[in-house]
């Protein structure tokens, strides 16, 4: 019997690794040009992978949480909700006050109203210190739009802006300087940002700064932004190195209002550049 | 079966765990599948990345970087299968 060999065979790559090579290199191609040449369109197909994904995480949570000792549970609930109660008087005794310096010195400039944003994706999952958020152009998002987060919460501006989407630069990404007050004695501090939501900051030993000093920035007015939670000495040195959180927790942020306040705190910090 | 598992597990993660998660998956998948780092790191990239946020694309770098290595530590430790 005649026996057929084939004249072409390679040793080292069988067909069927080529042809999955070849097709796993085409979906690459097709996801990397959808990104770039359609972003819109590639935010708007990803978004419901983004958001069943927070909700697993949320289902996966309150799953774990109902095997958490209920009485500490049921007590860190109720000194919860006693803090809140504490902080609702707090916040109607301000507003009396401002009410009645409002008639005093007459109206402050009405603070323009802000564009409400569902946030799509946001650290941790994201390595950089950015948020997607589905509001853009079409909802009048604009570059340079600050962002806000829970309390106003100053968090980031808006460096990117497509049809429905938006990414926001949040002001904590390494490469990021702001100036801002801290503490008491409202000291002008430079913030950098150092990546994971967190801010570097360095100050003279003079300054006495403690942990829990709060951190303003500017805009309009002053905005509480961060708390103090790290002072690093070194008794070599005459300044001390400050580690500072924001008051807003950025890795639990699903809604995000953002607003033109004509202030543009941010400057790109060029000698952290490598 | 396990292969195709890690490999879909590394690639969902990058949009369901924190980025710490995914990187450590990665580190145990890579020596099932040598070019997941790269791939990985691309599209961690590919999603995330803004010039804003970091000078360059550092994930994709990474992603090249360690699969690199773990192509070389292959090469050590596979005997050739040809014999002269």
């Amino acid at each position: 019997m005649k026996r057929i060999f084939l004249a072409k065979r390679n040793a080292l790559l069988s067909s069927k690794s080529a042809f999955r090579a070849v097709l796993a290199g085409f979906v690459f191609v097709m996801f990397v040009a959808l990104r770039f040449l359609t972003p819109n369109f590639f935010w708007q197909a990803t978004a419901p992978i983004f958001r069943t994904a927070d909700a697993s995480v949320i289902a996966v949570h309150s799953f774990l949480n109902s095997f958490g000792n209920t009485v500490a549970l049921s007590a860190e609930r109720d000194s919860q909700r006693e803090q809140n109660l504490t902080l609702v008087q707090e916040n109607k005794t301000l507003l009396a006050k401002v009410e009645n310096l409002t008639a005093l010195i007459g109206e402050a400039p009405e603070e323009k109203p802000g564009i409400v944003a569902g946030v799509v994706a946001r650290p941790p999952e994201s390595p950089y210190d950015t948020l997607v958020v589905a509001a853009g152009s079409s909802s009048g998002v604009a570059l340079g739009m600050e962002a806000f987060g829970n309390g106003g919460v100053p968090i980031g501006i808006v460096s990117e802006v497509l049809m429905d989407f938006s990414r926001v630069t949040l002001f904590t990404a390494p490469g990021i300087s702001m100036n801002g007050w801290i503490g008491k004695a409202n000291t002008a501090v430079t913030l950098v940002g150092a990546g994971g939501g967190t801010w570097q900051a360095t100050m003279a030993k003079a300054a006495v700064v403690v942990i829990g000093d709060t951190i303003f920035l500017p805009g309009p007015g002053a905005r509480a932004a961060g708390n103090v939670v790290r002072v690093d000495s070194d008794p070599l040195s005459p300044s001390d190195t400050l580690r500072i959180e924001p008051a807003s927790n950025l890795f639990a942020l699903t809604v995000v209002i953002l607003r033109a306040t004509g202030v543009t705190p941010i400057s790109f910090a060029t000698s952290t550049h490598p | 079966m396990i292969r195709s598992i890690s490999v879909t597990a590394a690639l969902i993660s990058m949009v369901v765990f924190p980025w710490q998660f995914t990187a450590l998956l990665v580190v145990f998948v890579a020596f099932v599948e040598p070019f997941l780092p790269m791939i990985v790191g691309v599209g961690m990239d590919i999603i995330y990345y803004a010039p804003h946020a970091s000078s360059w694309p550092q994930w994709s770098l990474y992603g090249f970087g360690m699969a690199l290595a773990v192509l070389f530590v292959r090469s050590r430790l596979q005997t050739s299968s040809m014999r002269g």
